[in-house]
C-alpha cells in the first residue's frame, strides 16, 4: 500500500509539474502552415459570420447554418469554404496534440478551441450551444 | 488541474495493487495552457491583434 | 357576410334533386332556392359535385341575380365548397350548344376566364388565367403540395388550358400551357433553392377510364437552381416525357432530359402519390461529355466536401437505377477518357473502363489504361481489375510498366472495420535502369539500377506506414529507411517520418552525378527523426562521416570551393587568392558533418572543434587541406539555395 501511495504521490507531483510548466507547443511548421491557410480563408469567411450564414459550432467546427443569407450563386462556394475550414481545423487540433506528444489530447484540444472560438467571436456572429443557435 | 486530480483519485480507489496503472497518470491535459494557446492562434487566424513579429527568424549565415 | 345572406325566408321556389348531370358536371343531393326563375337572388347547394373527375363536398353557389330562362345566368355570385372559396363569379350558358361564358375571381389578382360549349358534338372549355400564384396552383394537387411543402414555392404562372370532349362516354382531352415566371423555392437551410426561374410547361393528356395519359414537357429558359451542392443556370435544359397519371401515382415513360452542353439522359420513373415518393427510376445516358459532366456536377459535390477535384475528359455512358432508398445500381462506361489532378501532377490517359456499382451485390469494375504519369515518371499500358463490395475494395495483382521495368502491385486492399476504412499495400519495383530513370526525373544522370521490395504498407486512420525496411542500392552503397510513415498523404499537411541509414556511398559516383566537384572516398550517414512537411524537411538529426576502411581519399579544388561557398559568398575567393589555388587536388583524412535541423535552422558541427570553429574536412597527405566551419547556425532554406546554385553551376575553367 505504501508503494501505491508513493506512486500516486509521484503521479500527482508529475501532474503539478506539468501544470506549473503549463506550456502547449504551437510553434511547429505544420501548425504555422495550417494557421496561415486559415488566416487567408478568414477574409472570405468573415462576411458570412457577420451575415449569420456561417456560425461557430459547439464542436469546434464552423457550420453553414443558414445558406439563405448568401446569394444563390455563391452558396456552393460557401459550402466549399466551410468544408475546407473544417478540414484545416481538424488538422490543427490533431497537429497541436501531436506537437505536444499527446495525440490522445486531440478531443480535449478541440473542445478547448470550441469554447475559445465562441468566447472570442465578434458580437453579431452566431454561436451554438446545446444544439441551439444564438446571436452573440 | 482538476482533471488530473480526478484521475489520481480514481487510481487510488481502483488500483489496489497495480503500480503500472499509476504511470498512465500523464494523460493529464493542461487546460489553462491550452486555452492560452488557442487564444494565440485565434488572434492570428482572426487577426484580432496586430501581427506580432514573434516568429523566430534565423539570421542569414555568413562564414 | 355571404353566409349570413338570408334567403330561405323570401324564397319563392325550393327544388330538390337527388342527382343533376351535365356533360362535365355531376351534382348530387341538390337543393335550389330562388326568388324567381328570371331574376333575383338564388342559392344552389349540392352535397357533392363531381367536376372533371374531381369530387367537391358541400358546394354552395349564391347569386344576386339568378335566372334559368331564357338563359341560365348568375350575376354577382359567390361559389364555395368545403375547403375552397369563397370565390366571386359570374356566368351565363346560352343556346342549344350551351355556350358558356364564365368569370371567376379566385383572389383579387387572380381572375379565371372560362369559355366554350358545354353541349353539342364537340363540347369544349377554354380556360385562361394570368399571373396565378404558383402556391395556389399547387394547392390544386395535394400530392404535389405535400411534396413541396418544405420548399415554400412561389412565383407567377400564366395558364392557358383547353378541355375537349368531356362528358359521359367520352374521353376528355386536355391541352395546357403554363408559363412560370420569377418562380422560386427555398428549403429552410437554403441549400435547395431556385430563383428567377422561367419555365415553360406543356401538357397534353387524354383521360382513359380513371387515368390520364399524355405527354408533358418542361423547358427551363432562365433562372438558377441549387440542389445541395449542385448549382445550375437555366437555358437550354429541357425535360420531356410521356406519362400516365393514376389514382396511385405518376409514371414517366420514354422521358428525355437534355442538359445543355452535357448531353441527353433517357429516363423512366414511377412516383407514388401518397406519401409522395419515388418508387423506382432508371436513368440512362450515352456519350456524355465527361468534362462538362465533371465541372457541372462532380466537382461542386467534391468541392463542397473539401475533397480534391480532378480534370476529366472523354466520353461516358451512364446507367443508374433507383428505389425509394436511393441508388441501387450505377454503371459508368468510359471511352478514351483521361483523368488528371488539377496541377497536372499525375494523369491516367486513354482510359477505357466499365465501372459498375451495386448497393447490395459486389461488383467487379475493370479499366484499361494506355499510359499514365506521376510527376515526370512515365508509366506504360496496364489493365486494372477490382472487386468492390460495401465493406471491401480490392485490386487484383497488376504489373504497371515504368521505363524499362515494372511496378508490381501484389496487394492493394481497403476494408471497413468498425466503420473505419483501413488499407494494405504490397509492391515490388523491378530494377529500373538508373540512367533512364534519372533522365526521366530530370535529375543528373546516374549509373546502376534501382529496385525495391515493399512487402507491406498499411494505411490506418490516415497514416501510411511501412513495415520493416525499405532498402535502395545507390552509388555502390545503400540507403535504408526504417520507421517510414506518411501521415495524411492527401491532407492539408502531409508529413513523412523516417530514419535513414546510408552506408558506404561511393563519393566519386555521387559527386560526379551532382556535378559538385570530384571527391574520392566513401561516406556513411545517419538521419534520425527525419520529418518532411509537405514533402520538405523540417526536422532531422543528421550525421555524415567517412566510412571506415582503406580507400583513396582525394578532394578536388572545385569541391573545396563549393563546400566553402555553401558558407556564403566571399569564402571561395579567399582560397583562390591563397597559394592553395595552385593545386587541383588535395588529400584528406576524414570528412565529418552533422546538422540538426529545427525551426528552419541547421545547427552544424564537424569532426572536432578547431579554434572558434569546427573541422569539416581534416587534411592529410600532400598537399593537405582542412576545411573549418565557423557558423554553427545556418538558415536551412538559404543553405538549400546555395547548394542548388553550386550544383547547377558550370565547371569553372581557369
Amino acid at each position: 500500500m505504501n508503494t501505491l501511495k508513493r506512486m500516486v504521490l509521484l503521479g500527482a507531483m508529475w501532474a503539478t509539474t506539468a501544470w506549473a510548466q503549463g506550456n502547449i507547443e504551437i510553434n511547429t511548421p505544420a501548425i504555422s502552415q495550417i494557421k496561415s491557410s486559415m488566416q487567408a480563408r478568414h477574409t472570405q469567411l468573415a462576411p458570412h459570420y457577420a451575415s449569420g450564414a456561417v456560425g461557430l459550432g459547439a464542436d469546434g467546427n464552423v457550420v453553414l447554418r443558414d445558406a439563405n443569407a448568401v446569394p444563390l450563386a455563391q452558396r456552393q462556394a460557401v459550402q466549399g469554404l466551410v468544408a475546407q475550414e473544417n478540414t484545416d481545423r481538424a488538422a490543427l487540433y490533431r497537429e497541436i496534440a501531436r506537437a505536444n506528444g499527446h495525440p490522445e489530447w486531440e478531443a480535449d484540444i478541440r473542445s478547448t478551441f470550441a469554447q475559445r472560438w465562441i468566447e472570442r467571436a465578434q458580437s453579431g456572429w452566431y454561436i451554438q450551444s446545446g444544439g441551439q443557435w444564438s446571436r452573440k | 488541474m482538476t482533471n488530473a486530480m480526478t484521475r489520481t483519485i480514481c487510481l487510488m480507489l481502483t488500483g489496489a495493487a497495480l503500480s503500472a496503472a499509476c504511470v498512465t497518470i500523464n494523460i493529464y491535459f493542461p487546460a489553462a495552457a491550452a486555452e492560452k494557446a488557442a487564444d494565440r492562434i485565434i488572434d492570428e487566424v482572426w487577426q484580432l491583434k496586430k501581427e506580432q513579429d514573434s516568429k523566430a527568424q534565423p539570421e542569414g549565415s555568413q562564414q | 357576410m355571404l353566409a349570413a345572406m338570408p334567403l330561405a325566408a323570401d324564397a319563392a321556389f325550393e327544388l330538390r334533386f337527388d342527382r343533376l348531370s351535365a356533360s362535365a358536371i355531376t351534382l348530387e343531393d341538390v337543393h335550389v332556392e330562388a326568388t324567381a326563375l328570371d331574376g333575383g337572388r338564388a342559392r344552389v347547394r349540392a352535397a357533392r359535385a363531381l367536376i372533371a373527375g374531381r369530387m367537391l363536398q358541400q358546394v354552395q353557389l349564391d347569386c344576386a341575380d339568378f335566372s334559368t330562362l331564357p338563359e341560365q345566368r348568375c350575376r354577382g355570385g359567390v361559389l364555395r365548397a368545403r375547403g375552397y372559396g369563397p370565390w366571386p363569379l359570374d356566368f351565363s350558358v346560352r343556346g342549344a350548344q350551351r355556350v358558356l361564358d364564365a368569370n371567376v375571381r379566385f383572389s383579387p389578382d387572380l381572375r379565371v376566364t372560362v369559355g366554350g360549349a358545354l353541349a353539342g358534338a364537340h363540347p369544349h372549355l377554354a380556360l385562361q388565367a394570368k399571373a396565378v400564384d404558383i402556391a395556389r396552383l399547387l394547392a390544386l394537387e395535394p400530392a404535389l403540395q405535400s411534396l413541396l411543402k418544405d420548399y415554400a414555392p412561389a412565383g407567377r404562372a400564366d395558364v392557358e388550358a383547353v378541355l375537349k370532349d368531356f362528358g359521359a362516354a367520352r374521353s376528355p382531352h386536355i391541352e395546357a400551357r403554363l408559363l412560370l415566371t420569377d418562380a422560386r423555392f427555398a428549403s429552410a437551410d437554403g441549400l435547395r433553392a431556385a430563383e428567377g426561374m422561367s419555365l415553360a410547361l406543356a401538357l397534353d393528356a387524354t383521360r382513359q377510364g380513371e387515368d390520364w395519359l399524355g405527354r408533358a414537357s418542361v423547358d427551363w429558359r432562365a433562372g438558377e437552381l441549387l440542389w445541395d451542392s449542385i448549382y445550375l443556370k437555366g437555358g437550354g435544359t429541357t425535360l420531356a416525357s410521356d406519362f400516365v397519371l393514376t389514382a396511385g401515382g405518376l409514371e414517366l415513360r420514354a422521358g428525355t432530359l437534355d442538359l445543355a452542353g452535357v448531353g441527353r439522359l433517357n429516363l423512366e420513373a414511377l412516383f407514388a402519390r401518397s406519401p409522395a415518393t419515388l418508387t423506382r427510376a432508371r436513368v440512362e445516358g450515352r456519350s456524355f461529355d465527361l468534362d462538362a459532366l465533371n465541372t457541372r456536377f462532380v466537382e461542386p459535390l467534391f468541392a463542397a466536401r473539401g475533397w480534391p477535384t480532378f480534370a476529366v475528359s472523354g466520353r461516358a455512358d451512364l446507367v443508374a437505377e433507383f428505389d425509394p432508398q436511393g441508388a441501387t445500381a450505377v454503371t459508368l462506361r468510359l471511352a478514351d477518357a483521361a483523368v488528371a489532378d488539377k496541377s497536372g501532377r499525375w494523369s491516367l490517359d486513354g482510359v477505357t473502363a466499365v465501372l459498375p456499382w451495386q448497393r447490395d451485390v459486389p461488383t467487379e469494375p475493370h479499366a484499361a489504361v494506355t499510359s499514365a504519369h506521376f510527376d515526370r515518371l512515365p508509366f506504360g499500358a496496364f489493365d486494372l481489375k477490382a472487386s468492390v463490395a460495401a465493406d471491401r475494395v480490392s485490386l487484383q495483382p497488376v504489373r504497371i510498366p515504368v521505363i524499362d521495368a515494372g511496378l508490381r502491385l501484389n496487394l492493394l486492399e481497403f476494408r471497413k472495420d468498425d466503420g473505419r476504412w483501413r488499407g494494405d499495400l504490397s509492391f515490388d519495383l523491378e530494377p529500373v535502369s538508373m540512367p533512364a530513370l534519372s533522365e526521366a526525373l530530370g535529375l543528373p544522370r546516374m549509373a546502376g539500377s534501382l529496385g525495391a521490395s515493399v512487402p507491406h504498407v498499411s494505411w490506418r486512420d490516415g497514416v501510411l506506414s511501412l513495415d520493416g525496411q525499405l532498402l535502395i542500392r545507390v552509388f555502390d552503397g545503400y540507403v535504408a529507411a526504417t520507421g517510414l510513415r506518411v501521415i495524411e498523404p492527401l491532407g492539408t499537411t502531409p508529413r513523412v517520418l523516417a530514419d535513414l541509414q546510408m552506408r558506404y556511398i561511393d563519393l566519386e559516383a555521387l559527386t560526379d552525378t551532382v556535378k559538385f566537384g570530384r571527391v574520392t572516398g566513401r561516406l556513411d550517414g545517419d538521419v534520425k527523426g527525419l520529418e518532411l512537411l509537405r514533402w520538405r524537411p523540417v526536422a532531422f538529426d543528421a550525421h555524415i562521416r567517412s566510412s571506415a576502411g582503406d580507400y583513396p581519399r582525394v578532394i578536388s579544388q572545385r569541391a573545396v570551393q563549393n563546400i566553402t561557398a555553401l558558407g556564403g559568398p566571399g569564402a571561395a575567393a579567399a582560397i583562390q587568392r591563397s597559394f592553395l589555388g595552385f593545386f587541383e587536388r588535395f588529400g584528406y583524412r576524414r570528412i565529418g558533418l552533422s546538422c540538426v535541423l529545427r525551426d528552419g535552422v541547421c545547427d552544424m558541427d564537424g569532426i572536432a572543434p578547431r579554434g572558434d570553429g569546427f573541422m569539416l574536412i581534416e587534411g592529410g597527405g600532400i598537399p593537405a587541406l582542412s576545411v573549418v566551419g565557423y557558423n554553427r547556425r545556418v538558415n536551412w532554406p538559404e543553405l538549400i539555395e546555395r547548394l542548388r546554385r553550386v550544383t547547377d553551376a558550370k565547371p569553372v575553367v581557369k
